[in-house]
């Protein structure tokens, strides 16, 4: 939504913010948690369960994550956490910036500060995807011995693809609330849906969610762990 | 005896906390849990729920009691423990519990006459539903100390994709409003406990600062409405941080903080201060629900300024709704608590923004 068409002023927005110090800050964070929810699942792979990561993941991503966890290795297990969370945080906010600017296009009513809160506020869905698959793969290789081929191949292959099912329809969904939210009209709805479902579908080309082939490949790896 | 309101307030606050004493000694030190104790903490906020109904009709407030009664004879054979044992001495003890306020509410007297006025449905289902996962909480909460595994976690897990991925684009931030147990206590118990809190209020930077933003995403304004850049700065960033870090998800974070650790700081501070400026689960659902399509509305001309419906005394996040312009915004928890507040027809309505 354009600023012309809400009822407070550039000048007194401004103001407003002059006033209130976090507040403007607060508009940062907007975009920041989102991203940071969204990408720091690439980030927390570790040794143990990094070739369940990169078949669950797109591949590039946790490498680029690995790469940048590993340009300067911490002695301290926690700084290392750190670290790696805030380069999966980082790689997020990459990709949230970029989708923005095919948002930004297509919303083409307001500022581009404006598309990247909208992208990244739609995008909590897929962040709460990736948290669903990262938290799985964790549970998973701790209770490993506990688990059978079957039970693992229902964790691994099949729930994440009924979770990408359920979770791609709540993003499309969101997309479609916050445009009629902020006045968006429907055609240009219709191709927020679009560049949605570009996005879902980019993602799963990349390399999300374990394939049948990738299984066959990780059966011995399970197996010997 | 003449109960009066306070007396009716402590009867049922002691119960609760000898409740609590059971249910922890029962849970972290005896490993044992008889089922009605979670009736008796479902009766006793219920009943504190619907105070002013129940304050003239305490006989009808006592006929409540009798369901923790009817759970603990039905369940009398059942434990909740690991190791089978003598099960009596539980039993009586939750039959006491039950049975003292079911008699003292029975051979009561109250000056005080039966309220008329009806709540709305949508209160009475939300009370329901708040009270029915309070008690889901604590019997999963319990299960997972004494008998192990992760129903806890899961029923977190749950709660969280819920709240974050699916209720906000229809009906907003109702995790507050609706599920969170530690919200349902401070609605039914810590709302009527008149002791002076240890932070009785809370700096003027914090709540300036948190009640001056702006709603640009969503596109409404409301100046009053504290929409918590203080939690999202102060806390959630670091509370997030910290918990992948420190990996507490499974040990630490969700079996105690993420109840315990809130039912106890939320007691220092004023009803629903610690979920309006720290809470950063609801700071995160502030955010997801910008874009939420059912919003209340506030109709001006309707508005008769009787005032009922002001923000401290109803609204559990202190949104004044006659600064707006329209429409609640987007840290309105829809717990219906002003709609039920207002005596007048169609003042606040709940329903989708138009289309332009």
């Amino acid at each position: 939504m354009s600023r012309k068409t809400k009822k407070m002023s550039a000048s007194e927005f401004e103001q407003s913010l002059a006033q209130n110090q976090l507040a403007k800050w607060s508009r940062w964070l907007e975009i920041i948690i989102p991203a940071y929810v969204f990408g720091k699942s690439w980030g927390i792979a570790e040794p143990k369960n990094l070739a369940l990561f990169k078949a669950q993941f797109p591949p590039f991503l946790i490498e680029a994550t690995e790469f940048l966890k590993n340009i300067y290795h911490f002695q301290s297990v926690y700084v290392q956490r750190f670290v790696a969370t805030t380069c999966g945080a980082l790689l997020g906010g990459v990709v949230v910036g970029l989708l923005s600017i095919l948002f930004h296009y297509i919303l083409n009513d307001r500022k581009y500060l404006d598309s990247l809160r909208f992208t990244a506020v739609t995008i909590i869905p897929v962040a709460i995807l990736n948290g669903i698959l990262s938290h799985g793969l964790q549970t998973l290789v701790d209770n490993l011995q506990t688990q059978s081929v079957d039970s693992l191949k229902m964790a691994l292959v099949i729930s994440p693809l009924a979770y990408l099912i359920f979770i791609g329809l709540l993003y499309l969904a969101s997309l479609w609330t916050m445009g009629r939210r902020t006045g968006v009209r429907t055609s240009r709805r219709i191709w927020l849906m679009i560049a949605g479902l570009t996005l879902l579908g980019g993602y799963l080309a990349a390399g999300l969610m374990i394939t049948p082939d990738e299984w066959v490949k990780l059966i011995p790896i399970l197996t010997r762990s | 005896m003449l109960l009066d309101k306070q007396r009716f307030i402590d009867l049922h606050k002691y119960t609760i906390l000898a409740a609590a004493g059971y249910y922890l000694a029962g849970v972290f030190l005896l490993k044992r849990l008889d089922y009605a104790i979670f009736a008796i903490f479902v009766v006793a906020l219920f009943n504190l729920f619907h105070l002013s109904f129940y304050l003239g009709r305490l006989k009808l407030a006592a006929l409540n009691w009798i369901l923790p009664v009817i759970v603990a004879l039905l369940t009398m054979d059942k434990v909740l423990t690991k190791v089978p044992g003598i099960i009596l001495p539980h039993l009586v003890w939750v039959l006491i519990l039950s049975l003292i306020p079911l008699v003292i509410l029975l051979v009561g007297q109250t000056n005080t006459k039966p309220s008329s006025k009806k709540r709305i449905s949508i209160i009475k289902i939300r009370i329901i539903v708040q009270l029915l996962i309070f008690g889901l909480y604590l019997y999963l909460s319990a299960y997972t100390w004494i008998v192990g595994g992760k129903t806890e976690l899961f029923f977190w897990g749950i709660v969280n994709v819920f709240t974050v991925a699916l209720a906000p684009f229809f009906c907003g931030r109702i995790l507050c409003g609706w599920i969170c147990p530690n919200a349902t206590l401070q609605d039914a118990l810590y709302k009527n406990l008149s002791f002076k809190r240890p932070i009785s209020k809370l700096p003027e930077k914090i709540t300036s600062q948190s009640q001056t933003s702006k709603m640009w995403l969503s596109g409404k304004v409301d100046r009053h409405a504290p929409y918590l850049p203080f939690t999202l700065l102060i806390t959630w960033f670091i509370v997030f941080f910290l918990e992948t870090i420190f990996d507490l998800t499974p040990e630490v974070w969700y079996p105690l903080v993420f109840a315990y650790g809130l039912f106890s700081v939320s007691l220092l501070l004023p009803w629903r201060k610690f979920c309006t400026y720290f809470c950063w689960l609801s700071a995160y659902r502030s955010l997801a629900s910008q874009n939420s399509l059912w919003r209340l509305h506030f109709n001006r001309k309707k508005c008769k300024s009787c005032k009922i419906c002001v923000a401290e005394a109803v609204c559990p996040f202190y949104i004044d709704i006659r600064n707006l312009e329209d429409e609640m915004p987007a840290t309105c928890c829809n717990c219906f608590s002003c709609v039920d507040a207002c005596p007048h027809q169609g003042v606040i309505t709940f329903k989708r923004p138009p289309k332009n």
